[in-house]
């Protein structure tokens, strides 16, 4: 019988909240977690504004660790802290080969590597600062804290690395490779990656408002999101409660611009459709839409078109929301984040809102939930990702029937 | 996934210390000859494996077009003459692994932004330093709408590539990938390096397996050269995890190869390079060749085609 991937623990740290219950009722109360930059001088970006995390704590000791590691490490670890726990699997003394990671990031140890590059800058080279740095150095940290010993990724696909990661993860389970994985999207706000996406001009001057006619940029923001995914027999064998079912994925590049989106939502139609495909689900069952939802002017449209190139007139029907303007958008945390509401979206049944909407475009003319949380029974959804490079990805959720 | 999914390799494209192509690499193998000098760059001129003119590349992603470029035509999916490849495939994706990526664009934005302030990053330096950049590229260069990934986890990084290509291949994702690694130096990742107490012979590289279903390769005639039997890539433990990592990728023993002796230690892209070179030996082989990353973690299998 096919092996099928459930989720049954989630964990997060953000600008809204710093646990799930704080992300989930931030976001159906309305509110945003976007505020003023004060961990390092903005001065110079287009916004002094982001998703930052505020009053965040780390203790090296719950994670067996001496020392603190880069800051986007330690929201992964403590996100996956939250996850393990709320799925109530036992913690692993030893490496468990049973037991697999997916670490998905999009600038690594971002604030490590601002304190390497400025101790060069004097003439020091420090060993330790480029270690955090690494890619793979958050991959060894969550290996160890977590007792990790089976199938292991540290990937990057820019900002649709989190999707990406949930997709892995659900493959490692459906593969019979592992009977758990921990799948984690994380990143920290850090001057680089900031100025790069001010002077792209992917960031607005004023406030992110997805889909909304005026819409002049998106906000960047921070955290990390963590799944713990399972094969559904395992999870019933030690009476874990599945929260919903990865039905299916996909993830794809453009092959046309580093930046610029390709005609027509071209790919990112066909990264929805490869999805639906690997769920092996019929596009009118699906009940809300988790949307990319940058806010960027080219953006938003072409991710609409997308949708209703696969899902026809029920894309008429459904929500189809952001929640960017609530968090910022997380960059390698965004798709694992975007899955966390949507999981909670089907078990709560209710929507998260698109805030800061104003004024209706004809080219983004489907139900974007404007402003407030709305009501709504899924039972099935899809989650959206698009980065830099052209990548795109894209998860199908469902209750676990 | 379909475990009876036979997946053949068709083209090996590699760049290194010792020049272009794997017929080098061999040579070297045979031989025994071991590098005796301090730092090994790639000995090739990029701008030869290039389909298209660049305003600017960084190192990892032109080591990684280049590696492609060689690859593709011995595969047979670019004629010589022709301007654009033909692949057959809708879904043709891209794998790579590497440790430190785009590393020398970083640094160059960095410093713009810490001499200078936030206001002065530079959208095209900061638009080639993201570390998925070579993979993109590689999408854009090639038309590959399929998977495109960047696996970045130190000495394992290109076998996690190998091992992802392989899993999307399996479970009909896709019928052809590019998968591989590529590494690129830096004086400041020597000095990084060093400082954290490496003492082998750094090197760049880059090598690409073009990976495809046996029928994909028969409708286009293509000739396999080998088979990648399998590939697993594990979380690194204290108990090195390289025999679990042959177990999972297959076989109980196999051949060990490694590239790093005649090229150098590249790093994210070493097991590619060691790959590449199984697969160029796997004809002659009396047992099935084995590609181990240096921290233990992952291991790719390559064995002789059998029709």
């Amino acid at each position: 019988m096919k092996r099928r991937a459930v989720i049954t623990g989630m964990g997060i740290v953000s600008s809204l909240g710093r646990d799930l219950s704080g992300f989930w009722r931030g976001l159906i109360e309305n509110r945003s977690g976007i505020g003023p930059i004060d961990r390092f001088d903005p001065d110079g970006l287009r916004n002094e504004n982001a998703g930052q995390v505020r009053d965040f704590e780390f203790t090296p000791a719950h994670f067996g660790m001496r020392t603190t590691p880069d800051l986007a490490t330690c929201f992964l670890l403590t996100a996956a802290r939250e996850a393990v726990h709320r799925s109530a699997i036992a913690p692993a003394n030893t490496s468990d080969p049973d037991y697999g990671g997916v670490f998905a990031t999009n600038f690594g140890g971002s604030n490590s590597w601002e304190d390497y590059v400025a101790g060069l800058r004097d003439g020091e080279v420090s060993a330790e600062a480029f270690s955090e740095a690494s890619f793979g150095r958050a991959m060894e940290h969550g290996c160890a804290a977590f007792g990790i010993g089976g199938p292991c990724l540290l990937l990057s696909v820019a900002c649709a690395s989190g999707a990406a990661a949930i997709g892995a993860a659900a493959d490692m389970i459906r593969n019979d490779e592992a009977d758990v994985v921990l799948a984690v999207g994380y990143d920290a706000l850090a001057p680089t990656p900031l100025s790069g996406l001010s002077v792209l001009r992917t960031v607005t001057d004023e406030m992110i408002r997805p889909f909304s006619a005026d819409r002049s940029g998106t906000i960047f923001g921070e955290g990390a999101a963590a799944l713990v995914i399972e094969d559904l027999e395992y999870a019933r064998e030690r009476d874990a409660r599945p929260l919903a079912e990865v039905l299916g994925w996909a993830e794809n590049n453009n092959a046309y611009h580093l930046t610029a989106p390709d005609q027509g939502g071209a790919g990112m139609t066909r990264v929805v459709h490869g999805a639906i495909e690997d769920a092996g689900v019929n596009p009118a069952t699906i009940d809300y839409v988790n949307a990319h939802g940058t806010g960027t002017q080219p953006h938003d449209p072409a991710e609409v078109q997308a949708v209703k190139n696969v899902l026809g007139d029920r894309a008429l029907e459904i929500p189809m929301s952001s929640i960017k303007p609530a968090v910022g958008h997380m960059m390698g945390g965004a798709g694992a984040a975007e899955a966390i509401a949507t999981v909670m979206a089907i078990n709560e049944g209710i929507v998260p809102p698109t805030l800061n909407y104003r004024e209706p475009d004809p080219e983004c003319d489907l139900n974007h939930v404007p402003n407030e949380a709305l009501e709504a029974d899924v039972t099935r959804a899809i989650s959206i990702s698009a980065g830099i490079g052209g990548n795109n990805s894209c998860v199908v959720l469902g209750a676990v029937r | 996934m379909n475990e009876e999914v036979r997946i053949a390799v068709t083209g090996i494209g590699a760049v290194h210390a010792l020049g272009t192509g794997v017929k080098p690499l061999v040579d070297a193998l045979r031989a025994g000859d071991y590098p005796d000098v301090e730092l090994l760059e790639a000995d090739y001129d990029p701008e030869e494996y290039r389909e298209s003119s660049k305003t600017y590349m960084d190192p990892c992603s032109d080591l990684a077009l280049s590696a492609c470029f060689l690859a593709v035509r011995e595969a047979g999916l670019v004629a010589a003459d022709a301007e654009s490849p033909d692949f057959e495939s809708e879904r043709p994706g891209a794998s790579l692994g590497t440790a430190w990526g785009t590393l020398e664009t970083m640094l160059n934005m960095t410093g713009r932004v810490q001499e200078r302030g936030l206001r002065f990053g530079s959208p095209m330096i900061f638009t080639h330093a993201f570390i998925n950049t070579p993979a993109a590229l590689m999408a854009i260069e090639y038309e590959l709408y399929g998977p495109n990934m960047i696996h970045s986890m130190g000495d394992a990084s290109s076998v996690a590539a190998l091992d992802y290509a392989m899993t999307m291949i399996r479970a009909g994702r896709t019928e052809i990938m590019l998968a591989g690694g590529a590494e690129a130096l830096s004086e400041p990742l020597l000095a990084a390096i060093q400082a954290q107490g490496f003492d082998g012979v750094p090197a760049e590289g880059a090598a690409i397996l073009v990976l495809e279903t046996a029928e994909h390769a028969a409708a286009r005639g293509a000739a396999p050269i080998a088979e990648l039997g399998g590939a697993a890539c594990l979380a690194p433990c204290e108990d090195s995890a390289g025999e679990r990592a042959l177990i999972a990728a297959g076989v109980e023993c196999a051949q060990v190869i490694d590239a790093a002796t005649v090229c150098g230690h590249t790093f994210g892209a070493s097991v590619a390079l060691s790959a590449a070179c199984c697969a160029a030996l796997a004809a002659e082989a009396d047992e099935p060749l084995a590609a181990v990353s240096a921290d233990g973690a992952g291991a790719v299998v390559i064995e002789e085609w059998r029709e």
